[in-house]
């Protein structure tokens, strides 16, 4: 798999409803040890918005601050991200991740520190 | 309450897409257009981070669409071998993860600087003029 099999797919809930999609993936380095780097990067979970225009530029990262005005209009556009820890994503299919869980109950995704 | 990580985390789009990967002698050597995920032996849990993907053959999918056909066409036609992948970096070899992907090997010694060095000696040499070491008046 490869990580843009996984960038942009849609997120449907329990329920059949969309959650969003998939605009970032969070990696968490606690993995087999690979080689120079150390432990490999694992996929911790999810990062789902209302879409990914604009997700790879960094506005909702909490040292962003400006400019104020593109800030503001990402933040519009991709409304509060959402994160999906890899327990729950029921599934994988082509351009769509269908999660066990509903999607009101996803918390709130801090930026990574 | 805030969420805790057993390690340092890092999101893959925002952190290391589209990075520029340096090679052990600071030279550059690519950049990051995509990652291979690899499920554990057992199916179970997590993917981890593989390799790094790069060149036309990881942009092509990406791009998507009749551009990315047409790159991956391109990159067919140009390529020794007849079913060519994506140039694969495997992520041993990196070194450090900053502003830029920092590797241990040299740039030679990885797959997308031989599909380059392919490139240049059986096609971009054989173009009249090719081997002219300079432009005319760019002193």
């Amino acid at each position: 798999m490869r990580l843009t099999d996984l960038l942009g797919s849609e997120v449907l809930d329990r329920s059949g409803r969309t959650a969003g999609v998939v605009t970032d993936v969070r990696l968490v380095q606690d993995g087999p040890v690979l080689g120079e780097i150390g432990a490999a990067f694992r996929v911790h979970g999810l990062v789902i918005g209302r879409t990914s225009i604009g997700a790879h530029m960094g506005f909702e990262r909490r040292n962003v601050r400006g400019p104020w005005l593109l800030k503001k209009i990402f933040g519009v556009i991709q409304g509060t991200p959402r994160y999906a820890e890899w327990d729950t994503i029921r599934s994988i299919e082509p351009h769509r991740v269908r999660l066990n869980v509903e999607g009101v109950d996803l918390r709130v995704a801090e930026p990574p520190r | 309450m805030e969420q805790t990580y057993p390690g340092r985390v890092i999101d893959a789009g925002l952190q290391l897409l589209d990075r520029q990967i340096i090679d052990r002698d600071g030279e550059m050597a690519g950049n990051v257009d995509d990652l291979e995920l690899t499920f554990p032996g057992d199916g179970n849990g997590p993917p981890i981070v593989t390799a790094i993907l790069a060149g036309p053959g990881a942009l092509a999918r990406r791009v998507g669409g009749r551009l990315g056909d047409w790159i991956e066409s391109v990159h067919a036609r140009l390529h020794p071998h007849p079913d060519p992948g994506p140039a694969r970096i495997p992520f041993g070899v990196v070194n450090h993860i900053d502003a830029a992907i920092e590797l241990t090997l040299p740039r030679h010694d990885l797959e997308v600087d031989r599909i380059e060095k392919w490139l240049r000696d059986k096609t971009i040499s054989k173009v009249p003029g090719a081997d002219q070491p300079e432009i005319e008046g760019s002193k």
